[in-house]
């Protein structure tokens, strides 16, 4: 096989970031449902100027196939392609790359994408293998990798929808509320919304938010609300993008979540872990162990945050779904956080806390 | 000497220019010269002037001309929808992702399957599993013999006999050119690399190169020599052997400023390449390392097609444009 050097050298990383001339990057709101979720779609899809890829059934089933005619809706089904064959780390939904260029490129492209994904009920706890699986991980991956998809389209956040009747009923009879699938979703949301929260007492709600909260560390867990108030809190989310969407005192360490994880379920199941450092980082270096790590894990990698201190008051950001990271350097937003600390958020399953935090804690600092 | 210093002076002229209720999305020639673009709403320009149709089906996947006076539209969820043939409604057809046609036979490339119509649309087609998922590709190769390529992998399919001839571990497919005649094919995935399979030996495909992204654009040169390949701003010659083997250095050439988002080749070698930035480029294919011509449309570049003669290029953009651009190699006295 011949291979180019000249081309080779522009990794996925280092990929011109442009969009069209004149046209606007549409944001994509991806929604995840383990139930019906039809009046969060419908909501999602209120603007005429938003555009919804799903399922035929999710379409018809949230009474949006008039929007099919009128080129607002976007029929598609998983076509899930991998390489090399089977690698799960390396699948992409074909379907999606081919769905999203189509309602895009148009005359007049939508404001917005909604892309609702089915999460089918998984039946074990092991993590899905087969290529016919419409994970969320998946979708995500394909939305962040693809850098024809990147030209025209950025993905705003991911939004799991959970129904908090079925949690506190699973959660009060001791059943384990979701495995596989659905606990990776909700760990690397951007945002939970807990539908019929109104119907729970406040010690069952508070017992979902809790559970809720010691999944995902990084996004923002609330109650479903309706209106033009409840979809714009759907918006403008990145929490997975912004260094700080959370305040810091509130993410655990990797200590607590060690014990947690332990207690909590077997090695398969989805794991976060939290590094922290004060020192100010060797940029190239944090940059390669985040990189080997990813390499190293990228079937058990599931989304990657980080930002690391850099030196000349700068911090480096990086952002990834399984094997595919970006990274870009930006000022630190004031002369006083400067003198922050590196952090770096993980989400995947069967990690090694150890390992992770000895390779991090070895990166050089900046000479 | 004196053809080269002829293809310096091509001339591009816009001949006709017409506007389309939404982006272009598909533009096919007839073999006589007879225009038909599909718009992304459906709509639909037949003929140089002609009137614009109301919108035939909600998401055209493909195109093709049945004769002169009828043509066909592939639809996922619609069928295969049709003008001009003694055809009420649409041939439901679900999963219709790409078509071609040769002679009488029309090959309709689906989920896994292929559909093969004899002479019209009124009797059950003959239909062939092709183990390879949802088609994204297909492409004749000559006689009876059609190459399918879809998610899971490449299918050579002889229609004639209904069955599949040979299956090609190439996941992945993302687009593929053929010169049936000169018995080659080459294939693009969604890895980025680029395969050259001899049909004289299927099994023996050549992985030609990788680029760091998929090829989208992806075309063979008249004379099966020069695969060409587009990956965002970077135009890719690259010279074939015998063997199917590539060149050690293919020519790369970068004379454009956005991501090239079109591309087609004419029978007679020419070559177009369109931007994101409505810049087309047209090639000579003495001259491969400049542009002889260059045009601007208003918008990105989402559709061009040479006609048969490879003197007319249909080029189409996103905000509806439509030109048809008469070229002409100059002549020295």
């Amino acid at each position: 096989m011949n291979r180019r050097t000249d081309m080779t050298l522009r990794s996925h990383g280092e990929s011109r970031r442009e969009h069209s001339a004149g046209r606007p990057s549409v944001p994509i709101t991806v929604l995840a449902r383990t139930g019906p979720a039809t009046d969060l779609i419908r909501l999602l899809a209120a603007d005429v100027e938003t555009s919804v890829i799903g399922s035929v059934e999710t379409i018809a089933s949230a009474g949006l196939l008039g929007l099919v005619r009128s080129g607002r809706a976007h029929a598609t089904s998983p076509d899930v392609a991998s390489h090399p064959d089977r690698c799960v780390c390396c699948e992409l939904r074909v379907d999606l790359i081919d769905a999203v260029r189509r309602a895009v490129l148009v005359r007049t492209p939508p404001q917005r994408l909604v892309i609702v994904i089915d999460q089918l009920p998984s039946s074990g706890e092991d993590p899905p293998r087969s290529s016919d699986e419409a994970d969320v991980v998946t979708a995500l991956h394909t939305l962040q990798s693809h850098r024809e998809l990147e030209r025209l389209t950025h993905v705003d956040g991911l939004v799991v929808h959970v129904d908090g009747r079925t949690l506190s009923t699973r959660l009060t009879c001791g059943i384990t509320p979701w495995s596989g699938r659905e606990e990776a979703a909700l760990a690397i949301a951007d945002h939970i919304a807990v539908s019929g929260a109104d119907l729970l007492t406040a010690s069952a709600l508070s017992r979902v938010m809790r559970w809720l909260e010691g999944i995902n560390s990084v996004g923002r867990i609330l109650r479903a609300s309706e209106g033009e108030e409840g979809r714009q809190g759907l918006f403008d989310l990145r929490a997975w993008h912004h260094p700080h969407a959370k305040p810091v005192e509130g993410v655990p360490t990797i200590e607590s979540l060690r014990l947690r994880g332990a207690a909590r379920s077997s090695e398969s199941s989805v794991k976060t872990i939290v590094l922290r450092r004060p020192d100010v980082l060797d940029a190239d270096a944090a940059l390669g162990w985040l990189r080997d790590l990813v390499a190293e894990e990228p079937c058990r990698l599931l989304r990657v945050k980080a930002s690391f201190l850099i030196g000349g008051g700068e911090r480096l950001r990086v952002c990834g779904v399984r094997s595919t990271i970006r990274s870009s350097a930006a000022a630190t937003p004031s002369p006083g956080r400067a003198r922050g600390e590196s952090v770096v958020w993980l989400v995947g399953r069967g990690l090694d806390p150890h390992s992770i935090s000895n390779g991090f804690e070895s990166i050089e600092r900046t000479q | 000497m004196t053809a080269l210093a002829g293809n310096l002076l091509t001339t591009a002229i816009v001949d006709s220019a017409t506007e389309l209720p939404d982006a272009v999305r598909l533009v096919r020639w007839s073999r006589k010269g007879r225009l038909l673009a599909v718009a992304a709403d459906g709509s639909a320009l037949v003929g140089h002037g002609g009137q614009i149709t109301p919108p035939m089906t909600p998401d055209a996947r493909d195109a093709a001309w049945l004769g002169e006076a009828a043509l066909v539209i592939a639809d996922p969820m619609a069928g295969l929808v049709t003008a001009g043939v003694d055809q009420l409604g649409p041939v439901p057809l679900l999963g219709a992702h790409r078509i071609g046609i040769h002679r009488g036979h029309t090959v309709v490339a689906g989920d896994g399957r292929v559909a093969v119509f004899d002479r019209g649309f009124s009797s059950e087609p003959h239909v062939i599993a092709t183990g390879t998922g949802v088609s994204h590709a297909c492409t004749h190769l000559g006689g009876v013999l059609w190459a399918i390529g879809g998610t899971r992998g490449l299918a050579l399919v002889d229609v004639a006999l209904g069955c599949v001839e040979e299956q090609i571990e190439i996941p992945g497919v993302v687009a593929m050119s053929s010169r049936g005649d000169l018995g080659r094919l080459v294939v693009s995935d969604l890895a980025g690399s680029i395969h050259v399979v001899e049909l004289a030996d299927p099994s023996a495909a050549v992985e030609l190169c990788s680029h760091v992204d998929p090829v989208r654009h992806l075309s063979l040169s008249p004379d099966g020599d020069t695969i060409v390949c587009a990956d965002d701003d970077e135009l890719t010659m690259w010279g074939i052997g015998v063997d199917g083997s590539g060149a050690e250095e293919p020519l790369c050439v970068f004379s454009h400023e956005g991501t090239i988002s079109a591309l087609d080749q004419a029978e007679n070698g020419f070559l177009a390449t369109g931007d994101d930035q409505g810049v087309v480029h047209i090639w000579s294919p003495l001259l491969p390392g400049y542009p002889v011509a260059t045009l601007h449309l208003e918008g990105e570049v989402t559709a061009l097609a040479w006609d048969v003669s490879g003197n007319r290029l249909a080029c189409g953009s996103v905000t509806g444009q439509l030109s048809v651009v008469e070229t002409r190699a100059g002549c020295i006295a």
